[in-house]
């Protein structure tokens, strides 16, 4: 037994030893915390290799074969510390270890090998993409591990599907957001400590609160009496979004009182992560109390205040990253000294909630939850049109004003635009590209010229911050039921009834230097609001566009699960009944009679059906099968095609269709553990709706009989694609083997192939005209842009007794696809403004510039290792983890710009070296790290 | 433990603060002042006579060296804040309407690929031009300065511009220069004017600014002196914030930068802002009207006729009735006859004030009288052409009470005949244009027909208007 400074290797035990006939090592396993008996704990004798496990009671033993002298006994359970015991057996003498204690190993359950995602990559929705790890960061399976911490960096989808397609639950409560079916995870980022009992049920798995979706259903279980008591101070440092992480937390548990309570306090920070002036600033607070009335009855109180942050980086073209590297991020620019982000994204959405768990009787439980969530969800960015309202002697009226667009990246001010319109001048692409290189940021300088210039003339504000709010109240009812009706059968229900009221609105941040910013549209003119005309927003003021979204959603759920020693099944059913209506606070005058006021209330009717079973072969070879169809109502943000402007709704909405099947082999051995699934879902009568400035749609503008001139052909779109479908279809492959007991090799694959599978329709609407219609979008077959359809990943883990390990793997990402543009698809493209084709049309080469693109493939590679000791009654836990750590360069995604929407500009702007509309991409990260330190007592 | 918590918790919280708002607000004081050397200041009047230089060695363009550190420093009198300037700053040297010998006041335009310059150089603001390597040319008819190869101006870029121009912490208050159109002259353009007592003709008071279906680029619509009678195009971009307004229909003053329009056919006058329009006083000064219309028929009968086919080449016109009254100037209407592409038909009658040295010209061409009591049906027919009107003008008038005495004609009471088509400005110099039979018969006593030309000898100021073909009617 070895002892030296700190570190604690093995734990002092006394052993007790009898004498008896036979020759027995026995014990008892409890858990450290709780003095409970800890049941299916593998205790190895280490020189035999002979393994037995503790029953309901702790307790094991072994009387076969029992080697003599001195061994070492392993205890080891997922989820505990493994500890090592030296014992001296003598023949005919029975060995007695009682009462060995094991500790619940939160690193071994969350940390360990794992790359801490849940609260820097989740929501980076500002990508289009994100990102399902949240989801299956607590799966114990390893492909949906791998999925979770090492694929997830790369924007990798599972299935190729979106997030929406995944339920997460608080203490039974759904948290996705209705206004994109998606989990705001930030709004309980940095809670670790306390989010950490999670139930997850993977794809169709019946999960005991909810249908769920088909991606899976989390329930992140945060009563106080379900945790330990304890308590645990994390730091951690990256350089991937925050720099610093800081985390206390506290869990008295279950008190001789009855009362339980949990505390936690975090904070994350930082002025820039991987991204040039991606500040991070978070704080969070979390409360949770719980009264155990007696064993039937239990109220619980748990409050989450999550409110953070962040500076968002953008997406940008070859060009820029060409000139600039993968860091650079458009958004900011030099004041006073710092780095100044104008695109901040804010969210402060406390949560609060109160839990009824009623035991009916031992075989039946009904769980009641009120939940209340309230806040607002900000991104701000840069307004630069602000105007005068200037009257003539004779009193009418002029909008004088507007300004440059201040985004550094603006295509004017880029070489490309140089080289396209003065190609006998190089020398201005290349005094564009020294400049561009010299500063290429966002001018805060200037704005405030401009500004305190107007206003010395008693003139409003040109530019000015403003952010984009989301002011949602919700409440969500439910109640749930679980019950056993015999050793065999268990029922689950439930009803939910969920209301939300979302107000969305612009509202002035920062008049940089100004005085105020008139409420209207300087482009065309356009009172924002008819009914409070040439209104002066100030700071604090609302701006643009104001409405409310009301929603209500009512559903019922039900489900039967048998379970027998070779088969289990299970069936599940669902309905819910979706409402949604608009009321416009502003009456802006281009929709004067369609945007004031309460519009049509939608509505949706939602079916879901699954099924599935699982067919135990032997232990070692079990097969699963489940299949699902789902009928939902489509999200706010798919229902309504301008809903800052107006009442309008998607044509022929109706609900979304998804069927889905998998199957999956699952083969387990003392060594190997792997599962292969195979899995087809189809999503259909899906709407998609995007907001672009288009170049080319002439003949649309043309048709809408405003056109002013033949050049007239630029308009701000919305893009209603209606009536998507898709297909999703592939394998997906996880093995681990255990090849000795320190060692573990893991592999995972996935391999899909995630297309369009029809053409569905395109309209077009704009303050010009209203969803126009365009015809098909010929988007049959090309490639989802999912992320990479494609993805292997190989790697090991060593863990050695003595408290460290360090694990590495490779990852490998193929067929990345950009996000192909819709409306160059369809007709509109060579069609001129007369709705004839272009006379110089050549079917041939608008084949190769429709082409999709595809990614380079690419290898990431990762380290992680850790160790960690014990002083008195602390523990300390060290882990690092580097990722990329060939600093690999590599898209993860992208997209094509729908401004060059016809033939000839498409032709025209992909001819050059340098397009000067090309694809903005989004680059993975270079080697980066993250580090983490915790005591724990 | 709980103690150790807090502790490190209040550290963390108080100690890492992420500078992401709260920020100072920069002023314009902290913007460095640049000190030009009074050795490398030149003045407005010497790139006037370096371009003026250039143009007689035969150059388009006159070149500053790239290593001649030479600036000029001005005011910045145009505003695109309304749109109506488009990549392009006016600065003229003068506040005020001062007008020194040594340094006359001038005004220059610069040729910026920028938009929104009025964020950075505002109206007012002092500025200095750095010459280093431009250019100075003519460009829209106005001098101007840019970029400059192979005999063409280009755009000053992105880039380079705030290096260019740059700015001083001085903002002024700009006085325009008061003055009358037809004093306007060359030294005058790019520099702000101030015109009073004008109103647009009242033919274009139903229109807007620039939003009608023929403005391509920009709107001309007519002002016109309530003084002088002599009009200028106010020019506004069909991209201005204010385009789509209706012009003014009162009287008062414009204020704005003089300018030529694009083609460098005619004088314009710009406004930075449509509250630079300010007709505050309600009554118009519009001419009296005879309008009874086009006859739809000419009598066969003939009470006046003329084809000045008996008139003397380059001899004013006499005879056969008329009047031929020079108000000012030293020339009147005189007898011509052409075959180029400009031609006369036959022999023509024509005002020509070019090269007359005259600071105004004003001649008249008056009818004898007519007694429209005495048969019915009376009709007016004429032709007229222009050679490059210049911003001078012609007008058909008409009198009432003129009592047929040189003495009287400006006493009389002159009115327009708004049927008759007369030849504009902008009208091509080739054709000649039929008046249309103007219809006098609603009209009653004794009538005069004057063709009134008004016109000086400077360049800006001094077109020809021909006449020919003068027929007066009735139905017997």
């Amino acid at each position: 037994m070895k002892k030296s400074g700190l570190i604690f290797l093995f734990e002092m035990l006394l052993v007790f030893t009898t004498f008896a006939q036979e020759t027995l090592i026995k014990g008892s396993v409890k858990d450290a915390l709780s003095f409970d008996p800890v049941p299916d704990v593998i205790i190895t004798i280490e020189e035999t290799k002979q393994t037995t496990k503790t029953n309901a009671y702790g307790e094991f033993v072994f009387s076969l074969n029992v080697p003599l002298g001195e061994q070492v006994i392993q205890v080891s359970k997922i989820g505990f510390i493994t500890k090592r015991y030296p014992i001296t057996v003598y023949e005919f003498q029975t060995v007695n270890i009682t009462d060995v204690t094991l500790e619940a190993d939160n690193v071994v359950t969350q940390d360990l090998f794992t790359i801490a995602l849940s609260d820097d990559e989740l929501d980076n929705d500002e990508n289009g993409f994100d990102n399902v790890s949240g989801l299956l960061q607590s799966s114990l399976d390893v492909f949906q591990r791998t999925a979770a911490f090492e694929f997830s960096s790369s924007f990798f989808r599972v299935r190729g599907l979106d997030s929406d397609n995944s339920s997460i639950l608080i203490n039974g409560i759904e948290m996705n957001k209705m206004y994109n079916g998606r989990p705001q995870w930030s709004n309980w980022g940095g809670l670790n400590d306390v989010m950490r009992n999670q139930e997850f049920t993977s794809g169709l798995k019946p999960s005991s609160y909810q249908f769920g979706g088909i991606l899976g259903t989390n329930n992140i279980n945060v009563r106080a009496s379900k945790m330990s008591s304890g308590g645990r101070v994390t730091y951690s440092s990256s350089n991937r979004s925050y720099v610093n992480r800081f985390i206390a937390t506290y869990t008295s548990g279950l008190l001789k009182d009855s009362w339980a309570y949990a505390v936690s306090a975090g904070r994350r920070w930082g002025n820039e992560g991987y991204q040039e002036a991606s500040l991070y600033e978070a704080n969070s607070l979390f409360v949770s109390v719980e009264k155990v009335f007696n064993e039937n009855h239990s109220l619980g109180f748990t409050g989450i205040y999550a409110p953070n942050r962040r500076g968002k980086s953008s997406p940008n073209t070859q060009e820029i990253y060409d000139l600039k590297g993968i860091k650079y991020n458009e958004y900011w620019g030099w004041q006073d000294g710092n780095k100044r982000n104008s695109r901040i994204k804010e969210v402060n959405e406390p949560i609060l909630m109160l839990n009824h768990y009623w035991n009916i009787h031992s075989k039946l439980s009904l769980n009641t939850n009120i939940g209340y969530q309230f806040g607002k969800l900000g991104n701000s960015r840069l307004a630069y049109n602000g105007t005068t309202r200037i009257l003539t002697s004779e009193g009418t009226a002029s909008f004088e004003g507007g300004g440059r667009n201040p985004s550094p990246t603006y295509y004017q001010k880029l070489p490309s635009y140089f080289e396209r319109n003065f190609p006998d001048d190089l020398e201005f692409a290349y005094g564009a590209e020294q400049s561009f290189l010299k500063d290429g940021q966002i001018n805060w300088q200037s704005m405030y010229d401009a500004n305190i210039a107007n206003a010395t003339q008693g003139k409003n504000a040109t530019y000015m911050l403003y952010e984009d709010r989301v002011d949602d109240k919700q409440l969500i009812i439910n109640t749930i039921l679980n019950g056993e009706m015999n050793d065999h059968m268990l029922f689950d229900a439930s009803l939910n009834y969920k209301k939300l009221k979302s107000n969305n609105f612009a509202e002035v941040l920062d008049l940089l230097g100004g005085t105020g910013y008139l409420n209207v549209d300087s482009f065309d003119a356009i009172q924002f609001d008819l009914r409070n005309p040439n209104t002066i927003a100030n700071v604090g003021d609302k701006y643009g566009y104001n409405y409310n979204m009301f929603a209500r959603v009512i559903s019922g759920f039900a489900q039967v699960q048998f379970k027998y020693n070779k088969v289990d099944f299970y069936v599940s059913t669902s309905i819910t009944n979706t409402q949604y209506q608009r009321e416009g606070l502003f009456q802006l005058e281009t929709f004067a009679d369609n945007s004031f006021g309460k519009g049509k209330k939608l509505s949706f009717m939602g079916i879901g059906t699954k099924a599935g079973f699982i067919y135990k072969i032997t232990g070692k070879h079990v097969f699963d099968a489940n299949v699902g169809y789902i009928t939902k109502a489509p999200s706010i943000s798919n229902s309504y095609t301008n809903s800052r402007a107006n009442h309008n709704i998607v044509p022929n909405i109706s609900e979304e269709k998804i069927g889905t099947l998998d199957a999956s082999y699952i083969f387990r051995s003392s060594i190997v553990k792997a599962k292969l699934t195979g899995f087809y879902t189809m999503l259909k009568n899906a709407d998609e709706i995007s907001f672009y400035f288009a170049d080319g749609i002439g003949n649309v503008i043309a048709d809408s009989g405003t056109q002013q001139s033949g050049s007239d052909d630029t308009e701000f779109i919305q893009e209603i694609l209606q009536g998507i479908n898709k297909n999703h279809l592939g394998t997906e492959l996880g093995i681990e083997a255990q090849v000795t007991p320190t060692v573990k090799l893991k592999g995972a694959a996935s391999v899909g192939q995630y297309t369009y599978a029809n053409n569905p329709d395109l309209y077009l609407s704009s303050d010009r005209f209203e969803n126009v219609y365009l015809g098909k979008s010929y988007l049959k077959n090309y490639k989802l842009a999912v992320g990479s359809q494609t993805a292997y990943s190989v790697g090991f883990e060593y863990r050695d007794p003595d408290y460290w390990w360090f694990g590495a793997t490779a990852n490998f990402f193929k067929n990345t696809f950009v996000d192909v543009s819709p409306l160059t698809r369809t007709n509109n493209f060579y069609t001129d403004v007369d709705g004839l084709p272009f006379i110089d049309y050549s079917a041939k080469l608008a084949r190769k510039l429709l082409k999709q693109e595809r990614f380079d493939d690419y290898m990431v590679v990762n380290l992680v290792g850790g160790k960690s000791w014990r002083v008195n009654q602390y523990y300390i836990g060290f882990f690092a983890s580097v990722n990329n750590l060939l600093d690999a360069i590599y898209k993860t995604g992208g997209f094509e710009q729908g401004r060059n929407a016809n033939y000839r500009q498409l032709r025209d702007d992909q001819g050059l070296d340098k397009p000067v509309f090309g694809s903005k991409y989004w680059y993975g990260r270079g080697a980066n790290y993250f580090m983490n330190v915790y005591v724990r007592f | 433990m709980i103690r150790v918590l807090s502790i490190l918790a209040i550290i963390v919280l108080t100690s890492s603060c992420v500078k992401d708002n709260d920020y100072n607000i920069p002023t314009p004081e902290d913007g460095e002042i640049k000190i030009i050397p009074a050795n490398q200041l030149t003045t407005f009047r010497a790139l006037y006579s370096r371009y003026a230089q250039a143009i007689a060695n035969g150059n388009l363009i006159a070149i500053i060296n790239d290593n001649e550190d030479l600036y000029i420093e001005g005011y910045v009198v145009s505003s695109d804040q309304a749109g109506n300037f488009f990549e392009e700053l006016i600065i003229q040297n003068k506040v005020d309407d001062s007008n020194p010998d040594e340094d006359p006041r001038l005004g220059i335009r610069i040729d910026i690929n920028v938009g929104s310059l009025s964020d950075t150089y505002e109206f007012g603001r002092k500025v200095y031009i750095k010459l280093n390597g431009l250019t100075i040319g003519e460009s829209n008819g106005v001098l101007t300065i840019a970029k400059g190869e192979d005999q063409n101006l280009e755009q000053i870029q992105e880039f380079e511009y705030r290096n260019i121009v740059i700015r001083t912490l001085d903002v002024v208050d700009i006085k325009p220069k008061i003055a009358s159109l037809i004093d306007l002259a060359e030294a005058d353009e790019n520099t702000l004017i101030e015109l009073k007592n004008m109103q647009l003709n009242r033919f274009e008071l139903g229109a807007t600014f620039a939003s009608e279906s023929f403005d391509e680029f920009d709107g001309f619509r007519l002002l016109e002196s309530c003084d002088s009678g002599i009009s200028i195009f106010l020019q506004t971009s069909t991209y201005a914030d204010f385009k789509a307004l209706i012009v003014p229909q009162n009287k008062g003053s414009v204020v704005g930068v003089f300018s030529r329009d694009f083609g460098d056919d005619f004088n314009v006058i710009i406004a930075n802002s449509a509250a630079d329009v300010k007709f505050d006083t309600v009554e118009r000064c519009d001419p009296m009207e005879l309008n009874c219309g086009l006859a739809p028929t000419i009598g066969s009968a003939n009470l006046f006729k003329e084809d000045f086919e008996s008139q003397k080449n380059n001899q004013l016109i006499l005879g056969n009735g008329w009047t031929n009254y020079i108000e000012a100037g030293t020339v009147g209407w005189e007898a011509y006859s052409s075959t180029s592409s400009n031609a006369s038909l036959g022999r023509s009658a024509r005002f020509q004030s070019a090269s007359s040295g005259d600071n105004s010209n004003i001649g008249w061409l008056i009818t004898p009288a007519i007694d429209l009591d005495a048969q019915d049906g009376e009709t007016l027919r004429f032709k007229t052409s222009n050679s490059l009107a210049d911003s001078s003008y012609l007008e058909v008038l008409y009198s009432l009470n003129w009592d047929g005495t040189e003495a009287n004609i400006t006493s009389a009471t002159w009115g327009v005949l708004s049927a008759a088509y007369v030849v504009k400005d902008t009208d091509s110099f080739v054709p000649w244009f039929n008046s249309g039979s103007v219809d006098l018969s609603c009209a009653n006593g004794t009538i005069h027909i004057a063709f009134k030309y008004t016109g000086s000898g400077q360049d800006n100021f001094d077109g020809v208007y021909e006449l020919d073909d003068v027929s007066i009617d009735y139905v017997p």
